[in-house]
């Protein structure tokens, strides 16, 4: 009797009954067999719904399917998942659809499909999507593939952008007096420029981009600023004690800098809501498309099989 | 008609790429049966199957090209008859109006002349002269369709087509692992459908209680 308190999975029963096992684990399951009649049994009623399934009769051919005589079609080269279109001259596969073949052969394994998800709304790609629409959903998916993974390059393309140079949109340098461009983050150079400017020792480099400064200390000055453009010696005027000029200095330079910004070259777009002349609006819209295109990517995966 | 001889196969695919429809269609005479077999198998209806069969080689006609040697011919062809049984089954289940379902005994242009009781060779026999009574053929056939597309497409291919579990992944673009789990969790779902329906299946066929997975 069985005394075990393990048991052999279906899955593993299943492989067993169709020899998909390596020898020693055949061996081995076996072994288990002898002992346990609960798989025995189990294995039973596998085996016994193969048997019926084997025994099921073909249906007889209602007719032959042979092709009319002069059939004649325009052979097309590789594709993936072939959709019923009769005697339709196709026209010749585009360069398109063959560089999004090898990206269709992908990790295998992957159920469920959906179709027709949206998808970033980035001009170009959606000029193409409307042509290729019309050549079938076949066609269709792999546009979307394309275009998902166009958007995840441009996102992670947006995101090292945001990380590398931060102040690469900006024109920070000028305002801050010199600081260096490259690599420093912005809160950093507003910080720096601000020793600079002011005797207040600006310690922490906490987002000076964002004036998320107390707000009953700074109120005075940040209307001050507010009227003001802002060079740092208005500043002082307005801040007699030392204790709330050392978050003012922080306030003002994000301002004086869009100051000198609107000078400087044109503004960077926005996209979104994201400020692309900020890293972190950079970073955040390189994120979304990331997101967004590696969704699309699997959505449009090649092999469409449905669990229901 | 006998089995090509593998040469001769290939002979009739090279012809067949180079536009011959006469040596295409010797393959059509070929694989028809397993092609309309299938195609019936996954939807259920008769004369859909015999629309998607024929639109299926009209398409692996076209695609002929694409076919690489060296991988099983069956399996490339049943993969896109499958595919389209498929996109045609869920296409269908779009429009409930229109859900195909097992036709009764009647309408069935083929029904083979089985006994209403069911033929069984001895204890030790041999499984393929086992005659299915008609109304057991309905419900296994029903019971198919109640599956998920995915693990009926695996278990018809295997089980009811004899298909090699390589095949079984060529023809769904899958691994073998991916192959193998559709098959068992088919495979047990039939069994415990099936149990619904005892009174049907052989004597000895009675499968148990237990309901272990």
């Amino acid at each position: 009797m069985s005394q075990h308190d393990w048991h052999l999975t279906t899955e593993q029963l299943s492989a067993y009954l169709d020899r998909q096992l390596s020898e020693e684990e055949q061996k081995e399951y076996k072994i288990h067999l002898d002992a346990c009649e609960q798989c025995r049994q189990t294995l039973l009623e596998l085996r016994q719904t193969v048997t019926l399934l084997h025994a099921l009769p073909q249906p007889r051919l209602p007719r032959s399917f042979v092709l009319p005589v002069d059939t004649v079609v325009t052979p097309l080269p590789q594709e993936e998942h072939i959709e019923g279109q009769l005697s339709n001259p196709q026209e010749p596969q585009k360069t398109l659809e063959q560089q999004a073949q090898p990206a269709g052969r992908m990790a295998q394994g992957v159920e469920g499909e959906t179709e027709g998800q949206p998808v970033p709304p980035l001009l170009l790609a959606e000029a193409r999507a409307r042509r290729e629409q019309t050549r079938g959903r076949r066609t269709g998916r792999t546009v979307m593939r394309l275009m998902s993974g166009l958007v995840a390059v441009l996102g992670i393309f947006l995101l090292i952008t945001a990380l590398n140079f931060p102040n690469a949109a900006t024109s920070m340098s000028t305002s801050a007096g010199g600081a260096s461009v490259a690599s420093a983050p912005a809160p950093n150079a507003q910080s720096r420029a601000a020793t600079r400017n002011s005797a207040a020792q600006v310690a922490d480099g906490t987002s000076a981009a964002t004036p998320s400064i107390k707000p009953a200390a700074t109120q005075p000055e940040q209307e001050a600023t507010n009227d003001v453009a802002g060079t740092p010696s208005a500043f002082a005027a307005n801040n007699p004690t030392p204790a709330p000029v050392t978050p003012t200095p922080r306030v003002i330079q994000p301002f004086q800098a869009q100051g000198n910004q609107a000078t400087a070259p044109p503004a960077p777009p926005v996209i979104l809501f994201f400020d692309l002349s900020q890293p972190a609006g950079r970073a955040g819209l390189g994120i979304l498309l990331l997101i967004a295109g590696s969704m699309g990517l699997r959505l449009f995966r090649r092999r469409p099989s449905l669990t229901d | 008609m006998s089995k090509l001889a593998r040469d001769d196969e290939e002979q009739l695919i090279a012809r067949s790429q180079r536009g011959d429809v006469n040596a295409f269609n010797q393959l059509v005479l070929q694989y028809q049966q397993i092609m309309y077999g299938t195609v019936f198998r996954l939807l259920g209806d008769y004369d859909t199957a015999a629309d998607v069969t024929q639109e299926a080689f009209f398409s692996a006609f076209r695609a002929i090209q694409s076919y690489r040697g060296g991988s099983s011919f069956r399996a490339w062809l049943l993969r896109i008859g499958s595919n389209l049984a498929c996109d045609h089954w869920r296409r269908v289940q779009r429009r409930p109006a229109e859900s195909l379902e097992v036709l009764t005994a009647e309408e069935e242009p083929h029904a083979p002349s089985v006994l209403s009781a069911l033929t069984m060779s001895g204890p030790e026999g041999n499984p393929e002269e086992m005659l299915l009574a008609q109304e057991l053929q309905d419900v296994i056939q029903q019971e198919l369709q109640h599956l998920p597309l995915d693990q009926r497409t695996a278990i018809i291919l295997c089980d009811v087509e004899g298909l090699s579990y390589e095949e079984v992944a060529q023809a769904t673009e899958t691994s073998l692992g991916t192959v193998r789990s559709r098959i068992s969790r088919g495979r047990a779902r039939l069994r415990n459908a099936l149990q619904a329906h005892q009174e049907l299946l052989p004597r000895n066929y009675r499968l148990s209680s237990s309901n272990n997975e």
